[in-house]
């Protein structure tokens, strides 16, 4: 009777459904295309088998292990996967533990909570079965080839060797480096799939089509089994495709050791190991990030429990992990009835707790960026992709400035609780007037040097690395302080100047500048909004190495013509440059 | 002078804190909550949401204990999703009114009231239970109630009537 009970209410809540709970599980099973091959069928039983409850933490498993004959048929699988959530057993008896036992695990401490205090405890659990049964998800990899890095090293010497040929055909000559054999270096298997994710249609008419004619329990009158029986066995349960990938890869290759200068083949140990264990947990791994990013119902969501410090109750269950972000949102009434979100802050994770026995536990969120935020706002998972674009202009006062704009592309955070950045920037800097000293020969180290001093115009396009640490010192984390060092090449470029004596194009002696430098600063950010941020960031520069090279130079050998400079022969405006402050305004967008 | 600014800060952030806090008082007295059932509480518990309305989202939280259990006495909660509504323990409208020494007493800060009240582990507010409504906020927060022991006690101290004298 109790399933009667549950029943009923499922069928009544689904069509109430209006309050949001917290997040609830998807269901997924995991099935792969039957394809012909030792390889796709060692990777599909392998898919088959695994448990991979410690990759997809975030949804409860359904472990049906049937690889699908075809793409299309998907109403045997429904069928078993109502089976398993149904707990039905071999007696064709259905009943409602399994699923209850996945909304047990789902719920939070405030749904433990009314549950443990209602008459009926199961009511609470039967709310997260309801908004379960809704997230159904059937997984079907579709591996579209699989072949070894030895198959692979055979294939591009194969594309070499007819390149090549057809060069020589054509009257041309190979080049050194395509003449080499392509190195073994890797063993191991590269992969190309794709896959299907769909929700069965649990709808409140096949949820009662299939109470109405298909449940079977000890109170089911015998002589109405054997129609359900059959009602079940035609029972149709249709999907729909929520997210495809169709062209994805994943590749896992291994060093070969070396011994006397000479590759090693691995065994076939070594082999197998990363076509069954590897190789599946790649494609699962690659296959799950690409769902989280793409099915808002696979994102995480919650609220916070309480707020500086930031904490929310999720951890190692719904399987969120350090640094991963978070955008906090406050629901707003308007004057016409209409609720919107409106995004209030940004949080990131900043330690884990293990929630899987006791849901009350919370992990620790850092805020950074946002307005002030508190115990009941919402939090929504936002994929990170740590890259950070910054536009820069950099202020120098000193003669020599290698690059006054910069564009930088950055990635970060990572780290805890200081948040690390490391960033590649392009700069440019025009200069008028710098004065130079230099040997028009070229011949610093004969012994005959003959030095001009000219005061050319010109450009310098500059290239740096950048480490830096984002320290907040706000608890809204929107001022941060932000230590940084970089080292940059900036390359000068002198041009002629009309009305002066040197025309470099005339003369066989063109000087180009290579200058080394490094810069320290402690800078000041301030979130505009959590994605743009504004710096200022004072630095002291230090130009540390100088070499000059004939531009003039237009030889293919590799011989290096660069000469070392002494900065005290170099001019005065180079001599001043050498230790300088730089003050610089960036623009930050966090994607 | 900046001996003062110290001093003049704490007190004026205890006034404002006061301040709210009357407010929501106020707000209490003045019926302005809402209470809905969420469960069928365990023998002789009420499993209720309390909605309260407040500037200030902290002093809504403790005042959720007191809104459920003066709704409980007052209000009463009608049946919605499967959960079967209750009529107020009082059964008299001004009783409020007749007893307001005992009730003010009784809902003072930290008062009687506390006895009869279980938050949710720390005030955990469900998803969607907080929103924003003009320069309000309207939070609604799952409280379980003692009812048994209340109405055993209000009965006792004379505020109402025991179940038997209706027959």
């Amino acid at each position: 009777m109790k399933y009667y009970i549950f029943l009923s209410f499922l069928i009544l809540s689904w069509s109430s459904k209006s309050q949001i709970s917290t997040y609830v599980r998807p269901c997924m099973s995991i099935s792969a295309i039957e394809k012909e091959g030792n390889f796709f069928q060692a990777i599909n039983n392998s898919i088959a088998t695994f448990n991979f409850s410690n990759t997809l933490k975030r949804v409860n498993i359904i472990p049906i292990k049937k690889p699908i004959a075809s793409d299309t048929i998907f109403s045997e699988y429904g069928k078993d996967i109502t089976s398993y959530l149904f707990n039905k057993d071999s007696n064709n008896l259905f009943n409602v533990r399994k699923i209850l036992e996945f909304s047990e695990y789902a719920s939070s401490d405030v749904q433990s909570f009314i549950s443990n205090n209602s008459a009926d405890k199961d009511q609470i659990l039967t709310q997260i079965a309801t908004e379960m049964l809704g997230k159904v998800y059937i997984l079907t990899i579709d591996l579209k080839k699989v072949e070894t890095y030895k198959d692979y090293y055979d294939r591009k010497e194969a594309k070499r060797k007819a390149r090549n040929e057809r060069t020589r055909k054509l009257g041309g000559e190979v080049s050194e480096s395509n003449q080499k054999p392509i190195e073994r270096k890797l063993y191991g298997y590269l992969c190309d799939f794709g896959f299907k994710l769909r929700q069965v249609n649990w709808t409140p008419e096949m949820l009662d089509y299939f109470y109405t004619n298909c449940w079977i329990d000890e109170n089911t009158p015998e002589n109405d089994r054997a129609k359900k029986i059959d009602n079940f066995s035609k029972l149709q349960l249709s999907s729909k495709v929520v997210w495809e990938e169709l062209q994805l890869g994943v590749s896992d290759g291994r060093s070969k050791s070396k011994r006397n200068g000479r590759f090693i083949e691995p065994t076939q140990e070594q082999m197998n190991k990363i076509l069954t264990s590897s190789l599946p947990l790649g494609i699962i791994n690659q296959t799950n990030k690409s769902i989280v990013e793409n099915v808002p119902e696979f994102k995480i969501f919650n609220v916070l429990s309480s707020t500086y410090p930031c904490k929310s109750k999720i951890g190692t269950k719904e399987g969120i992990r350090n640094n991963d972000r978070y955008f906090a949102y406050e629901k707003i009434q308007k004057r016409d009835g209409e609720t919107l979100l409106r995004r209030k802050g940004v949080l990131y994770v900043n330690s884990v707790v293990n929630n899987e026995k006791d849901n009350s536990l919370a992990s620790n969120f850092l805020q950074r960026g946002g307005r002030s935020l508190y115990n009941g706002m919402m939090i929504y998972e936002e994929l990170d992709k740590k890259i950070n674009f910054d536009f820069n202009y950099n202020y120098s006062t000193a003669p020599l400035n290698l690059s006054s704009y910069s564009l930088s592309l950055g990635f970060g955070p990572f780290g805890k609780r200081s948040a690390s950045y490391i960033g590649l920037s392009l700069g440019a800097s025009t200069f008028q007037d710098l004065t130079y000293v230099y040997d028009s020969t070229g011949n610093y180290g004969g012994g005959t040097a003959s030095y001009d001093t000219i005061t050319p115009n010109g450009y310098s396009l500059s290239v740096g690395l950048e480490f830096a640490r984002a320290i907040y010192l706000t608890k809204r984390g929107n001022i941060f302080l932000y230590p940084n060092f970089s080292v940059n090449a900036g390359f000068l470029s002198f041009s002629n100047k009309d009305g002066e004596d040197q025309d470099f194009e005339d003369q066989e002696y063109k000087p180009s500048l290579t200058i080394f430098d490094a810069r320290f600063g402690v800078g000041l950010g301030f979130h505009i909004v959590p994605s743009v941020s504004i710096f200022y960031k004072p630095s002291i520069g230090f130009n540390m190495y100088a070499f000059e090279s004939n531009a003039n130079d237009d030889d293919d050998d590799d011989d290096d013509e660069s000469e070392s400079r002494n900065w005290n022969d170099m001019g005065e405006d180079l001599k001043k440059s050498r230790f300088n402050f730089i003050n610089t305004i960036s623009l930050r967008i966090h994607i | 002078m900046k001996h003062f600014i110290l001093p003049l800060c704490l007190i004026f952030t205890f006034l404002s804190f006061s301040q709210a806090r009357k407010k929501a008082n106020k707000d209490t007295k003045n019926w302005r909550y809402e209470i809905e059932g969420v469960g069928q509480g365990s023998m002789g518990t009420y499993l209720v949401k309390s909605w309260q309305y407040s500037k200030k989202p902290r002093i809504a939280l403790e005042q959720s204990k007191k809104n459920a259990v003066h709704g409980i006495i007052f209000k009463g909660y009608p049946s919605s999703k499967g959960v079967i509504g209750q009529p107020p323990l009082a059964r008299n409208p001004i009783l409020d009114e007749q007893q307001k020494v005992f009730f003010d007493n009784f809902f003072a800060n930290n008062g009687q009231y506390m006895k009869y009240v279980n938050l949710t582990a720390d005030g955990t507010i469900l998803p969607g239970d907080r929103i924003k409504i003009g320069r309000e906020y309207k939070i609604g927060v799952v409280v379980s109630v003692r009812v048994a022991a209340l109405r055993k006690d209000l009965e006792q101290a004379g505020i109402i009537k025991g179940l038997s004298n209706g027959f």
